[in-house]
């Protein structure tokens, strides 16, 4: 029984240098291939966060401090199904057959203070990879 | 040409009502992105680091403007690294100099700020090179 064995990886970080009141929230997306002869199974996907937001001169509150969060999931798709699982996992998935893509997405949410508030953030990160055996 | 040269200001905006674009990576590498305004404050990075096979494609979005505490400061991305030479870069479904130059015209932004914003994509490339990070001069 052979087996292929893929990752994803990826690490969103972002630094600002001016003082904000509202952020984006992170996310990004990696797709690849898959061998849709194959079995697929995803082995892990983790994902982990750095960094927080602390908002300022809120109305009605002292400081306020939020951690930035992230959320990582798996979705496949192949010509007749379709698959969707989220992190974190360290045991192998059930077998999968079919699928021809493959997409790990990483997110975190969006920050906008209050009027008269501000965000003091510097540095923001998200990250997740997935694994993935490919079975003949 | 007009004569507006700096950024544009306005009310600060949530930020679900911010302008963003989208960037693609095709293939792995680390990549840096930056945003720069008129004159040629760069105001955030982003880096996104993707490991992969080589037919991976990744995708996020970037704000064309920050709201801050003094109003809304409309900017132009900028690809400011790449560590891969076989990783392409698109922004917003141009190449990086050509998004650029668009989001120029589109803020009718004059020579000497283009040439600012030029400068400050080059020197935060340089500084990324050599130390792997960015930071602004006086932080």
């Amino acid at each position: 029984m052979a087996t292929t064995q893929l990752m994803i990886q990826i690490l969103v970080e972002e630094t600002l240098f001016v003082p904000v009141t509202s952020i984006m929230g992170l996310s990004a997306w990696s797709t690849m291939n898959l061998n849709p002869a194959r079995t697929t199974v995803i082995r892990e996907i983790a994902v982990e966060d750095i960094g927080g937001v602390l908002g300022l001169s809120m109305p009605g509150a002292v400081n306020l401090g939020m951690a930035s969060g992230a959320l990582a999931f798996v979705d496949m798709v192949g010509a007749k199904s379709e698959a969707f699982l989220m992190a974190p996992s360290c045991v192998p998935s059930p077998p999968f057959a079919g699928m021809d893509r493959i997409g790990l997405s990483v997110n975190a949410a969006s920050f906008t203070a209050p009027p008269g508030g501000k965000l003091l953030v510097q540095s923001l990160g998200i990250g997740a990879h997935t694994y993935v055996d490919q079975i003949s | 040409m007009s004569t507006r040269s700096a950024k544009t200001k306005s009310t600060p905006n949530n930020a679900s009502e911010i302008d963003a674009i989208e960037i693609r990576l095709q293939g792995p590498g680390a990549t840096t992105v930056g945003l720069v305004d008129g004159n040629g404050n760069v105001l955030m990075t982003r880096r996104v680091v993707v490991s992969g096979p080589s037919d991976m494609e990744t995708k996020f979005q970037m704000p064309l403007s920050l709201a801050t505490t003094k109003g809304k400061i409309d900017a132009v991305p900028m690809l400011f690294h790449q560590t891969s030479a076989t990783q392409v870069v698109t922004i917003g479904g141009k190449d990086p100099a050509g998004a650029a130059q668009e989001r120029q015209r589109a803020l009718k932004l004059n020579a000497t700020a283009f040439g600012k914003i030029k400068v400050a994509a080059e020197a935060a490339a340089a500084q990324i090179a050599e130390t792997g990070r960015f930071k602004p001069a006086g932080l």
